[in-house]
Parts: C-alpha cells; sequence; structure tokens
C-alpha cells in the first residue's frame, strides 16, 4: 500500500508576541503592519510524508518544533507556511487529559472526548465498557475527573484516544506519565494497532522506546528538520548533538559486515561512517531473553554488544560508562577490568565485545557511553573512540508489590544466613 | 450549519451540559431556571409598578404591569445572556482550541440554543402567570414560537462576533456586559415606547430587541397578529447578521489558538 496517510511540505510556523494590546490589536485587523511584534520560527520548512501503516518518531531537543509539528498534523495549529493533509480520522494524546471538564465523571468525560473525535452516542456507549477496562481506575470512573491523580487520567486519556478506532495516531509524550506497567501496556497497544495498519506519529525522548515503535525518525533542530531517515542513525544524530557535537557531518550507510547483520540491524546507536581502525561501529544493548531493550527490571542482566574495528597497535580495551540521572559515573567497566585479552586483530576486520552487566541498581534512568581504547597502563588506557551518551536506560521496579532484591543505591553481591545461638 | 449538523450529538450533549451544568452541585438544581426570573420580575415589579407606580397606556393593575414586563425580560434576558457569556467563550476553553481539534464554531450555537431555552422556560412561567390571573391565553399566543426563531439568528451572530472578537480583544467581554445593563433601560421593557420622548423614540426603534419586544407582547398579551411581514423581513436581516459574523469567526479562528 503506498497510501500517504500524512503528507506535509514546506511547514512553517511563526509564533508573535507582542509589546502591547494595541500592537496585537492592530496586527489582527491589518497582518501587515508589525510594529511592537516579535516573531519566532518554531517551524522552517519542514517536509514530511509518511505512509499508511508507518509508524514515524519525531525527535530533538526541547523546543526544537516537535510539539507544533504534532499540533499541525492534529489540525489544532495552523501553518503560517506550507500545507499539511492526513488522511483519516486524526486521534491525538498532545496533553495530559486535554479536553477533559475536571468538574465532570470519567464516564462524562468519556462521552464527551468520544463526541468531540466525531463518534456518534452509540458507537461511544458500545465501546464504554472496553475503554473503562483499560483505562483499570475502576470505581473512581463515577467520580469527577478532578480527583484523579495524574496517571489515573492519562490512562483515561489513552484509553479513550485508542480505543476509538484511530486511523492515524499522534502521541506527544504523554506516555511518561503512567507507571512502567501500564506505559508497557500502551506500547504493546499501539503495537498491535500498527500492525493493523493504523499510522503513529510519536515524540519521545525515550530512545528505547522510539527506537522499538518507530521504523524511521525525524531529528528535528531549531524547526529544521537535521535528518530523516532510519531510526538508528536518527538516534545518533540527536545523541551526538546532544553531546556538544562531535562533528557528525557526512553520512554514508555503515557498511554492513557478514558477520555482523543482527548487531547492526538491533543496534540503538551506529556510527556516522564506517571508518578505519579504533573506532566503534555500532552498540546494541539485549536483555537476557536476546530482544533488543533499553528497559530492564532491576537486577537483570543486561548484554551489551559493541561491534568496533581494533586499533593498530597495543591490546584493545572496551569499557561501558553508566551514568545516572545526576550525571554521575555509577560503574566503568570493560575487558581490562574483567581480565579478557582481546582477540589478535585482523587487519580490517570488525570485532564484537560483549559485556553483561548485572544491573543491581536502584530503579531509575541511567545512560550508557561506550569507549575504545588502548591500554597503556593498570588503570590507565588512550582513548580512541567513545560512542555518545545512549539512554536513557531505564531499571524499574514495582516497589508496591514485589519485595526488591535491596534497597538503596546499589545491591553488592551479598550473602546472609541466621545461626542459631549455641547455649552450653 | 452544516458543521452544527455533522456535530449534532455533540452539540446536543453540549447544551444538556449547559443546562445541568449550571446548577451542577446546588441545591435547587435546575429549579433556579425557574427561581431567577421570577425573583428578578418580583423585584422590577415593586420597583416599578408598586413604589414608582408606573403603568402602561392602558387601565390596569400591578398584575398586567407584571406581566408586560416580563414579556419584555424574557427577550432581553435571552440577548443578555448571550452578550456576557459570547466573549468569553473561546478564551474560557483553551482545551478545545488548542489541545483537540473542536468544531468551535459549534460552541456559540450552544449559547444560544441555551438562550432560547431559557426563554421558553421563561414563556411557560408567563403563561402560568396569565393563567392565574385571566385563564386561558389568547389564541394568538400559539404564535410566540415564530417570534423566538426570529429572534434565534440575532442571537447566534451575536455570539460568533463577539465571541470572536472576544479572543483579539478582551475589553469586548467588559464592554458587552455594560452594553446589556445599558440595554435593559434602552429596551422598552418597564415602560412603553410611545411614553419616551420622540428623539429617543429613534434610539429604541433602532434597537433591535424593541421589535421582538413589541410582537412578543402583540401575541401574548394583547391577542393581536404579529407583523408578518415585519417579522419575516426581521428573520432575513437576522439571518444576514449571523452569516456575517459566522463569515468573521471563521477568519479568525486559525489565529485562535495563538492567541487564547
Amino acid at each position: 500500500m503506498g497510501e500517504v496517510a500524512i503528507r506535509a511540505r514546506g511547514l512553517s510556523k511563526r509564533f508573535l508576541s507582542y509589546d502591547s494590546q494595541g500592537a496585537r490589536l492592530m496586527h489582527a485587523l491589518s497582518p501587515s503592519r508589525s510594529a511592537g511584534v516579535h516573531e519566532v520560527w518554531a517551524l522552517r520548512g519542514v517536509d514530511l510524508e509518511v505512509a499508511r501503516g508507518e509508524s514515524i518518531a519525531i525527535i530533538g531537543r526541547n523546543g526544537s518544533g516537535k510539539s507544533t509539528l504534532l499540533q499541525i498534523i492534529t489540525g489544532t495549529l495552523v501553518p503560517t507556511m506550507g500545507e499539511v493533509e492526513a488522511n483519516g480520522r486524526v486521534s491525538a494524546l498532545l496533553e495530559l487529559g486535554s479536553g477533559f471538564n475536571p468538574e465532570y465523571t470519567g464516564r462524562d468525560n468519556v462521552m464527551m472526548n468520544g463526541l468531540i473525535l466525531g463518534l456518534g452516542r452509540d458507537e461511544i456507549a458500545r465501546r464504554f465498557d472496553e475503554i473503562a477496562a483499560f483505562a483499570e481506575i475502576g470505581e473512581a470512573i463515577d467520580r469527577p475527573v478532578k480527583t484523579y491523580s495524574s496517571g489515573m487520567l492519562m490512562r483515561l486519556a489513552f484509553a479513550v484516544q485508542v480505543l476509538t478506532d484511530p486511523e492515524i495516531l499522534v502521541i506527544d509524550e504523554a506516555l511518561s506519565v503512567g507507571d512502567f506497567f501500564f506505559q508497557q501496556k500502551c506500547l504493546g497497544y499501539i503495537r498491535a494497532l500498527c500492525e493493523k495498519g493504523v499510522t503513529l506519529a510519536f515524540v519521545s525522548h525515550d530512545m528505547g522506546t522510539v527506537r522499538d515503535l518507530c521504523g524511521r525518525a525525524i531529528y528535528l533542530r531549531d524547526g529544521r528538520v537535521a535528518f530523516a531517515g532510519e531510526t538508528s542513525l536518527a538516534i545518533h544524530h540527536y545523541l551526538a548533538d546532544r553531546g556538544g557535537g562531535n562533528g557528525a557531518s557526512h553520512f554514508s550507510e555503515a557498511a554492513a559486515q557478514a558477520d555482523l547483520p543482527a548487531l547492526l540491524r538491533d543496534c540503538i546507536w551506529r556510527a556516522p561512517a564506517s571508518t578505519g581502525a579504533g573506532r566503534l561501529i555500532a552498540v546494541a544493548l539485549r536483555d537476557e531473553q536476546g530482544r533488543p531493550s533499553t528497559s530492564f527490571p532491576m537486577g537483570a542482566t543486561m548484554k551489551v554488544q559493541v561491534a568496533y574495528r581494533p586499533g593498530a597497535e597495543g591490546p584493545t580495551h572496551v569499557a561501558a560508562i553508566l551514568r545516572n540521572k545526576l550525571n554521575q559515573i555509577v560503574t566503568s567497566i570493560g575487558s581490562a577490568q574483567l581480565q579478557v585479552a582481546p582477540p589478535a586483530p585482523v587487519d580490517g576486520e570488525a570485532s564484537i565485545f560483549e559485556l553483561d552487566l548485572k544491573l543491581s541498581l536502584e530503579a531509575g534512568n541511567y545512560s550508557l557511553t561506550i569507549s575504545l581504547g588502548r591500554l597503556v597502563g593498570p588503570n590507565q588506557g588512550h582513548n580512541l573512540d567513545s560512542s555518545d551518551a545512549i539512554g536513557p536506560i531505564s531499571i524499574h521496579w514495582d516497589y508496591e508489590s514485589r519485595s526488591a532484591p535491596f534497597l538503596g543505591m546499589f545491591g553488592p553481591p551479598a550473602t546472609a544466613a541466621f545461626k542459631r545461638v549455641s547455649h552450653e | 450549519m452544516t458543521t452544527a449538523w455533522r456535530h449534532r450529538d455533540l452539540l446536543l450533549e453540549l447544551v444538556k451540559r449547559e443546562f445541568t451544568g449550571r446548577y451542577r452541585g446546588s441545591f435547587g438544581g435546575l429549579a433556579w431556571s425557574f427561581a431567577q426570573p421570577l425573583f428578578l420580575l418580583a423585584v422590577y415589579t415593586v420597583a416599578f409598578g408598586v413604589i414608582l407606580r408606573m403603568r402602561w397606556g392602558f387601565p390596569g393593575g400591578t398584575g398586567d404591569y407584571a406581566l408586560m414586563v416580563f414579556a419584555g425580560l424574557i427577550v432581553f434576558n435571552a440577548f443578555a445572556e448571550c452578550l456576557t457569556t459570547a466573549p468569553w467563550l473561546i478564551t474560557s476553553n483553551p482545551n478545545y482550541v488548542k489541545k483537540v481539534v473542536f468544531p468551535l464554531e459549534i460552541l456559540p450555537c450552544v449559547t444560544a440554543i441555551t438562550a432560547i431555552f431559557h426563554a421558553l422556560v421563561g414563556i411557560a412561567v408567563w403563561f402560568l402567570g396569565y393563567a392565574i390571573l385571566y385563564g386561558a391565553p389568547h389564541p394568538t399566543a400559539a404564535l410566540f414560537p415564530a417570534i423566538l426563531l426570529c429572534l434565534f439568528p440575532l442571537l447566534l451572530g451575536a455570539n460568533w462576533l463577539l465571541s470572536a472578537l472576544g479572543v483579539v480583544v478582551r475589553d469586548i467581554g467588559q464592554l458587552a456586559a455594560l452594553v446589556a445593563h445599558a440595554m435593559l433601560f434602552l429596551t422598552p421593557i418597564f415602560y412603553g415606547i410611545d411614553a419616551v420622548p420622540p428623539l429617543l423614540q429613534n434610539v429604541l426603534l433602532a434597537n433591535p430587541l424593541t421589535f421582538v419586544v413589541e410582537q412578543l407582547r402583540l401575541v401574548l398579551f394583547f391577542g393581536e397578529m404579529p407583523s408578518l411581514r415585519g417579522l419575516a423581513v426581521y428573520f432575513v436581516l437576522a439571518s444576514a447578521f449571523a452569516a456575517l459574523a459566522l463569515g468573521l469567526f471563521r477568519r479568525l479562528r486559525p489565529r485562535f489558538a495563538e492567541m487564547v
């Protein structure tokens, strides 16, 4: 099906701010007057084409125009220049519980939201039970929405938008609110919708989710498309820029290595181009079942796979540096510490380094940097190449209902026993 | 109007909410819809009919005065309700503007329909009062829907106009409240138009409510036929006004999201 679901050409969006109410009025009456009017361009000349059933991610830093683009696709904002067309019913989760009236009950709001989406009363009534069941908020459905927690609000909003048969689903960061398990449920549902042919436009800062859900991504920088294409490459661009721009400029498709295809297919980070010796090629993260993932339960083992070209001289050292939310190094561990010797390098051949890391760490988000170096002392190395900060890698635990293997920041290997006191 | 029809379920739900929502959480509930106009009528009747001893140009008691005033108030209240609500309609619903794709044109329709509903409640109360004083109403009283029908496009137009302008110029809301207040006395509600000095009469005749008030009194109170030609012309003019207002609303609509 080559049908186009979303097509945008030359989208630009200008926001105006005014010095005074007078300037605002004059400008509203005759747009050519611009005294006291300041303009900010949120989007500049964005082109976009999404086929029916395709999933596309829009990534970028805060203020790069992601949400503006989604709002234009949804139809709540009108572009200043350019045009957009969306073929199909658009369901949008732009902001938490938007379109909900806090005074009314969940039930009333579901009805209202459905009506706004253009459904008939009967249709909504028919689906109501399904929606309530998906949202898992139980009795609260008959309480005013203002009494809901943000998580409950998100669940109900998600259930309404997603269970009303959208043809195009637009999601802006909304999923970050719910608890991990509901997020999983939502993502699973979204994936199922995508498989059924629903078109998805997805904004998130969670690169793992982006990678899992979307085959293609658009990286926006300052309102322009900085990169559009395969998700892992777009993520690389984004992460590289975030780290201060270590000059990822020209791109060629990374040379496919015969023994690397699985790693390259599942990688979350990929180098811009396969250059010479002593360079990293790609990094993949897998869970215990071997599936690519960036989200692990506490205590699980994360497999880090690194494809690289060994340096021309000296023994190579590959290390993984894990940082927490505060950018503190939680651990830096690699081949030298684990005392594994690299194989003798074959000229120009890629090697793979695998590290199994048991995540005995407090639940939260972490980032991972891979570094490739040459050992010069017991704890010293000469850095050859580093990846961008990859992440967030989220470690989670349901503290409410499952007893944790440890509490606090770190769970060191430990054993314990109770002993009977012997009385003589 | 096709938009309104396409979203009729939504429109209906919104009207319902407007009705139930207004008195939500109050003890009186819907009874306030009746109590409010009755209370105001009592106050005005005491003030103007009993204390100031104002009378119409025909012999009659305080009861007649009250019925005449009430007929005028029904029309005025419907209009004033729109005047005071419309400027805030869009600005008070930012979610409907920014967060979801919402047919904003129907919000002003909701207000107009609600106002007409309130007028219907008022007329029901009026009939009750008339029945107590005089018994069965005049056969011409059955024509009141035709008069409300002529009023409807005026309300609709005012709502579209004010709600759109209210987004651009926030002062409209304050101004409209003042205008509503002035109109209470610049419409022949408490007095007959012939009791006014000739110069001011022109002002009163230019007031779009004057004609509707007079026609409503004609059919309800005096039992006379309304001016059918006048009503037809009025309906056409009011509809043209509504169409223009809708045009303006649609022109400003794309910019709401940035201004709300």
